[in-house]
C-alpha cells in the first residue's frame, strides 16, 4: 500500500504507476521480441544463413541447384548449378521469368555468349575439360523487394525457383 | 516515393526500438552509448538512402523524417493519450529518503545512480537526505533533497 507521502508526490509529479508498469510489461515483451528476431537472424531467415539456403534437382537428375531462397535487395546471393556428371549438351544456360529480371552482378566462368529477349535470357559457356562436372555461378542482386519467380534450364534440364527478396 | 517509404519505415523502426529500450538508454550517456549511437546512425544512413546518394534523395529523406517528427510533435501536443505512451510519465524513485526498489529494479536504475544525481545537483551524499527522486521522461534524475539537507 503507497504511504501518505508518496501519494501526495505521486499526485504533485504527475505520475501514473498502473500506466507505468504497462510501459515496463510492454519493454520487456520488446526485448523477448528483439531476442527472437536476432535469433532468426543468425538462422537465416532473413538471408544469409543455414535457413535461407535452398537446393534442388532437375526431374531428370541432370542437374543439382543451390540457392538462397531469401535474399535482399542489394546484396548478392549465390546461385550455383552444378550438372551431375560430365555434360552432354552444349553448356546453354537459360533464365526465365523474374530470374531474367535479377541483375547478375558476377557470372563465373565468363559466358562465351549471351543474348537477351522479353522474359528470358540465355547464356553460353565453354564446356569443361573432358570427364569434368560443370559448375556455374551467378550472383543475384535484385532491385526491388517481393517474390521472384522464375525457372532455370540448362539443355533440356528445367527447374522452377522462387526467391523472397526483402527491402 | 522509394525514399518517402524509406525514411518512414525507419523512422518508424526506430521510434519503437527506443521506446522498448527506454529512457534508461539515455540518462547518464557513457562512451559506449555514444560510440553505440554512432553505430546506430552509420547503419541508418545506409537503409535510408540505399545506393543513392544525389542530393536530391537526401534532401528528400532529410525533409521526410523532419516532416515525421514535427507532425508527431504536433499529434503529442493535442492528445495526451499519445504523449503519454510515446512519452511516458515521471516515476517516483525515492520518497522520504526510502528508495522504492520494486519501481527502481523495473526502471533499471540503481541507487548509486540516484546518488550520482544527488552529489551532482546538489551536493547530498545520502540517500536520507533525499525527499524525492524522480526519474524524468527525458531519462534524467531528478533530486529533490530535504529542506534542511
Amino acid at each position: 500500500m503507497a504511504s501518505p507521502d508518496l501519494k501526495e508526490a505521486s499526485r504533485q509529479v504527475g505520475e501514473d504507476i498502473h500506466f507505468q508498469r504497462r510501459v515496463w510489461r510492454f519493454q520487456r515483451f520488446g526485448w523477448g521480441a528483439m531476442a527472437v528476431l536476432v535469433l532468426l537472424a543468425t538462422l537465416g531467415v532473413f538471408g544469409g544463413g543455414p535457413l535461407a539456403k535452398a537446393k534442388s534437382s532437375s526431374a531428370d537428375g541432370t542437374i543439382e541447384v543451390e540457392w538462397e531462397r531469401i535474399e535482399r535487395i542489394g546484396r548478392d546471393s549465390r546461385l550455383r548449378i552444378r550438372t551431375v556428371g560430365p555434360p552432354t549438351a552444349p553448356l546453354t544456360l537459360r533464365l526465365e521469368g523474374g530470374l531474367a529480371e535479377v541483375t547478375l552482378s558476377a557470372i563465373e566462368p565468363q559466358p562465351r555468349g549471351e543474348s537477351r529477349a522479353p522474359g528470358r535470357v540465355w547464356l553460353r559457356f565453354d564446356p569443361p575439360a573432358e570427364g569434368h562436372a560443370a559448375e556455374i555461378v551467378l550472383n543475384l542482386r535484385s532491385a526491388k523487394p517481393g517474390i521472384v519467380q522464375g525457372q532455370l534450364a540448362l539443355g533440356d534440364a528445367v527447374l522452377p525457383l522462387r526467391l523472397f527478396v526483402l527491402p | 516515393m522509394e525514399s518517402v517509404i524509406r525514411a518512414v519505415a525507419i523512422y518508424v523502426a526506430l521510434t519503437i526500438l527506443f521506446r522498448i529500450t527506454g529512457r534508461r538508454s539515455m540518462s547518464h550517456i557513457t562512451t559506449f552509448d555514444f560510440v553505440l549511437l554512432l553505430v546506430v546512425g552509420e547503419a541508418t544512413q545506409q537503409a535510408l538512402l540505399g545506393e543513392d546518394f544525389s542530393m536530391t534523395n537526401g534532401i528528400l529523406v532529410i525533409t521526410t523524417l523532419l516532416g515525421l517528427d514535427v507532425t508527431l510533435r504536433w499529434v503529442k501536443a493535442r492528445h495526451h493519450q499519445t504523449d503519454r505512451m510515446m512519452e511516458g510519465l515521471p516515476t517516483i524513485l525515492v520518497v522520504n529518503g526510502q528508495p522504492l526498489h520494486d519501481r527502481m529494479r523495473e526502471a533499471r536504475i540503481s541507487e548509486s545512480e540516484i546518488l550520482q544525481s544527488a552529489r551532482e545537483i546538489h551536493g547530498v551524499m545520502r540517500l536520507e537526505d533525499i525527499h524525492l527522486a524522480v526519474l524524468e521522461v527525458s531519462g534524467t534524475i531528478s533530486i529533490m533533497p530535504h529542506r534542511n539537507a
